[in-house]
């Protein structure tokens, strides 16, 4: 944990959000929205979460959101990352380019 | 024969001319004329009948006709067609094609994630029942 803390406050990845921050905004927005999917899908298919016991419905409903939120936030970083903006890591020699 | 059919034809095109310069009158008041087409039959040329068409004649059905556009579009499994489409509309001509790529693919995905959550309910079903039947089985013997 703390080692991602450090990865996450590093200048590097601060570059790297400031330069894709669009995609990041874009990527974040179509998860959140994703609910909304799910919501109409199980509203309109309500056959295949039926179950005799209440209880199991639940648990398809959760199962079946769980698994679809994955697949699609899987799906989408995946073509995203192909947009990304690669940020060059900083070493001592590339950082000294700037002033050489 | 022949020559009824002649006058019946004269008199029914009578008809929907007269028909058609009353509503035109009636509804526009523009000195456009209203129906392209009545025109043309009446000799006037393609372009000159098109030209003045007055649309606000045409315009309600125009209207019903991109709301029913915009209601489909409405559907959540293209929602990332939509969000790329009013994206793209904004600005950044560098980012369109990324857009169109990406949305696209955002609703693909989505079909792709509902199958991977239906296959895992229905695979829960089918342990769940098999689960029951083994216990049933249990209780029997």
């Amino acid at each position: 944990m703390a080692d991602l803390n450090t990865l996450m406050e590093s200048e590097e990845m601060e570059l790297f959000v400031e330069s894709n921050q669009e995609l990041i905004t874009e990527t974040t927005e179509s998860v959140e929205q994703f609910k909304e999917v799910l919501a109409e899908y199980v509203v309109n298919n309500p056959t295949i979460f039926v179950e005799e016991d209440m209880e199991d419905m639940k648990k398809n409903i959760r199962l079946f959101s769980e698994v679809a939120t994955e697949q699609f936030m899987h799906e989408i970083t995946t073509v995203g990352a192909e947009y990304a903006v690669v940020v060059e890591p900083l070493t001592p020699e590339n950082a000294m380019n700037d002033y050489l | 024969m022949s020559s009824i059919n002649k006058i019946l034809n004269d008199a029914l095109d009578q008809t929907l001319l007269t028909e058609s310069e009353t509503n035109v009158s009636g509804i526009t008041g523009t000195g456009k004329t209203g129906d392209p087409l009545l025109n043309i039959k009446k000799g006037i040329s393609d372009k000159e009948a098109f030209d003045n068409w007055d649309r606000t004649v045409a315009q309600p059905i125009l209207n019903k006709q991109k709301d029913n556009l915009d209601s489909m579009t409405t559907s959540p499994l293209i929602l990332g067609m939509r969000q790329a489409g009013k994206k793209s509309t904004e600005d950044a001509k560098n980012q369109k094609s990324w857009l169109q790529k990406y949305g696209k693919t955002a609703g693909i995905a989505s079909v792709g994630a509902l199958g991977a959550g239906i296959g895992a309910v229905l695979l829960a079903k089918k342990l769940r029942a098999k689960k029951k039947a083994a216990a049933k089985k249990k209780a029997r013997a």
